[in-house]
């Protein structure tokens, strides 16, 4: 199976606990989005219970994916099957008050 | 009754006399308190078709239902009056020490009328009112009168409400501030300056009897631990600055008077940066276990030693909204209109209007010209230096500053007029209030919830926004769920207004935000609170009557469904950059959503509500009015 690259973007508390702005992480097509937090889970434990879930597969609701700016996915659409060279950021929204 | 005194206090100004009122239980449980009952409280009150300005428009204070009881972030109250900004219902929350002052004095509300021939501030001591005079307080920004009346009453634990000197000089959107919270939109704080009310503080210092003690405290205390934890870390962190770079990532974060929707510098006025550079502390309001207001000062330069709480609509509306990428300056603007007393949105966006028709030659140099500044200004976008002083000139209503302080819409209005221009086109308003920040052209549903609002477009009364952002919807396109998604999600938002409850707090009684996961335990804490038996569906009504009770006023006030719009610039200039390039709302789009949305809440497709909808809301004598 071939082999790709996505870049995952932080803001917000995702980037105040990895101290990243972004990393490239390499991916095996047809991987899907959990493979991707399960990924970065495993490289930023700090983000588990804060961002990721404890499971550290899914994402704490609020926490959210968007592929490259435009499409957003929330926390069900983790299966989506990201693309060579995507950019994912990972967004954590806030609004109200 | 439990939680509630049963008492209104009415103030008259002009006579310099008072009277109680007490409502039945039955009113409180259709109005419960915050927007809801203030907004109640100025229906019952004003005279239809009042001048904002003049005395028939009364000031409604109400307090919140849990206001100085143990449940967190219950500590707030609602403010109502007709705004000057709008001509329809000007509603706004503040949170704090102030609603549990007024709490323990055991009033439910504070209706205020008339005008004072002189300039005065009230005192509620309990069960006694003091109108004494503001001689001594004019000038004085917002949190110095705060403490100049506490010294002149020499008691530390007096809290107050106050206008800055914007509302002194009658800006059109000053606010009103206390403990450094702001009553914020819609310009209460020139309603007060039309009244020469400085100040309302409030000595309280009774007990609130609750029905269940036992079960409220043990819901209080499960939902303040659930508030500290992952559900709200990222309002503590960083607070709701952290948006500027998620709405950048979007392509919705509005740029130079919401001509784009990214910044190139917004890495630079970004809560991180903020976070890192310039943050002091973390502050909470009142019976707040969150804590999200991020207090933040300027180290260094002409403006060193300013300081002020940052959150993200000030930020975005005095930084990327002007061009200005310096967060130095961006603090100082903000804090000039915190300690001014003036709504940070609207005054950045009235300066965003100034520097576009600056750029597009509808202003000029000699236009920003006053004694401080004897040469003119170049007020470009990134001129945080102009910026600031122009924010000055409105706040001490000098120069051009009478022109901005009226906001977007009558400044443009006015310019357009004189000089035959055509800068309505970049005017940032709705219904005369300015936008929040978020760029509506990539937010279909939201674009819906914005045109519809009651006060304007306002980030806060819809929570339209969270189908578009979280990927409920195409957030680019129109679809018949449109109008359903308005209703529900500003009705949802008019609960958390009503209690009133910070909205910060709404995951953390399951984990989930939607009505499934919020509303057993709300109904829980109301009826601890109170001994009453709400059900699940009853906290559905009190978010539907809160909305049509201020939908209602509107109509009264002459509401046309042509007053559901939104600014020209989003209607008809699709965005050139970033991820949601090429979007806008057209007229057509808008009108086909605000059919879905009356049909969804059970109008009539010219907006008017039909008389057996308020009936079946228990409004008959709001059907007797406005009903068709």
């Amino acid at each position: 199976m071939n082999e790709m690259q996505v870049t995952i973007e932080f803001t917000g508390i995702s980037r105040a606990l990895t101290g990243k702005t972004e990393i490239a992480i390499p991916l095996q097509e047809g991987a899907q989005l959990h493979d991707v937090v399960k990924k970065i889970s495993h490289q930023f434990p700090a983000l588990i219970g804060e961002v990721i879930e404890q499971d550290g597969r899914s994402m704490i609701p609020t926490n959210l994916f968007s592929i490259n700016g435009e499409r957003i996915l929330h926390e069900d659409q983790l299966h989506y099957q990201p693309k060579d060279g995507d950019r994912l950021i990972l967004l954590s929204l806030l609004a109200g008050g | 009754m439990f939680g509630y005194s049963g008492k209104i206090l009415h103030i008259d100004l002009t006579e310099r006399k008072t009277w109680i009122e007490e409502k039945p239980e039955e009113w409180y449980k259709m109005w419960i308190g915050g927007v809801s009952m203030a907004t109640r409280l100025c229906w019952e009150n004003i005279t239809p078709g009042c001048d904002p300005y003049s005395p028939e428009n009364p000031i409604c204070f109400a307090n919140g239902i849990f206001a100085g009881t143990p449940v967190p972030v219950g500590g707030k109250y609602g403010l109502a009056s007709k705004s000057p900004m709008t001509g329809f219902i000007g509603d706004s929350l503040s949170g704090s020490w102030l609603s549990i002052a007024l709490k323990r004095a055991n009033w439910d509300g504070v209706v205020i009328h008339g005008a004072s021939d002189a300039w005065v501030y009230i005192f509620i001591d309990d069960d006694r009112v003091e109108f004494r005079k503001a001689d001594s307080l004019l000038g004085l920004g917002t949190f110095k009168t705060e403490e100049a009346i506490r010294d002149e009453l020499a008691d530390d634990q007096v809290r107050s409400a106050t206008i800055g000197p914007a509302g002194e000089n009658m800006v059109r959107y000053a606010n009103v501030t206390n403990d450094g919270r702001q009553a914020g939109r819609t310009g209460h704080g020139s309603v007060w300056g039309s009244k020469k009310l400085k100040a309302v503080s409030v000595r309280g210092t009774k007990g609130i009897e609750v029905a269940d003690p036992e079960t409220l405290n043990k819901l209080s205390f499960d939902i303040t631990k659930a508030a500290q934890g992952p559900h709200t870390s990222k309002y503590r962190i960083l607070g709701t600055t952290t948006n500027v770079l998620n709405m950048n990532k979007l392509g919705l974060l509005p740029t130079r008077n919401y001509q784009e929707g990214v910044f190139e510098d917004a890495e630079k006025v970004s809560g991180e940066y903020l976070h890192e550079h310039h943050k002091v502390k973390t502050i909470a309001c009142a019976q707040c276990p969150i804590a999200c207001e991020q207090m933040s000062t300027v180290k260094s330069g002409p403006w060193a030693g300013a300081m002020t709480g940052i959150e993200y609509e000030c930020l975005f509306a005095n930084g990327p909204n002007l061009g200005v990428n310096d967060m130095n300056a961006v603090i100082k603007l903000i804090e000039i209109a915190d300690q001014g007393g003036m709504d940070a949105m609207s005054m950045g966006i009235s300066i965003s209007w100034a520097m576009e028709s600056f750029e597009k030659g509808v202003l000029n140099k000699e236009d920003f010209k006053c004694e401080q500044y004897p040469d003119g200004i170049e007020l470009r976008f990134g001129n945080g230096e102009g910026a600031v002083a122009v924010a000055e000139m409105i706040r001490d209503q000098v120069g051009i500053g009478k022109l901005l302080g009226q906001g977007t819409k009558v400044a443009s209005e006015t310019i357009d007029k004189e000089r035959g221009t055509e800068s309505y086109k970049w005017a940032m308003h709705a219904k005369g209030l300015e936008p929040a920040g978020y760029e509506a052209r990539g937010l279909k549903t939201f674009s819906l919830g914005s045109a519809v609002g009651t006060r304007g477009p306002c980030h806060n009364r819809t929570a339209a926004y969270d189908p578009d952002i979280t990927g409920q919807v195409d957030r680019f396109s129109v679809d018949d769920t449109r109008g359903e998604l308005a209703k529900d999600t500003e009705e949802y938002a008019a609960v958390y207004d009503t209690l009133p409850l910070c909205k910060f707090i709404r995951r953390c009684f399951t984990g989930k935000a939607d009505r499934a996961g919020a509303w057993p335990t709300i109904v829980n804490l109301i009826n601890a609170t109170t001994g009453w038996n709400l059900e699940y569906d009853d906290i559905d009504l009190i978010g539907e009557r809160a909305h049509t009770i201020k939908k209602a006023f509107n109509i009264r006030e002459g509401w046309k469904r042509e007053d559901d719009i939104l600014p020209y610039r989003w209607m008809h200039e699709p965005m050139t950059k970033g991820p949601s390039a090429g979007h806008f709302t057209s007229s057509e789009e808008l009108e086909y959503m605000k059919d879905l949305y009356y049909k969804a809440k059970g109008w009539r497709e010219d907006g008017m509500i039909p008389k057996e909808k308020l009936e079946s809301l228990g409004m008959s004598d709001v059907a007797e009015q406005v009903g068709v």
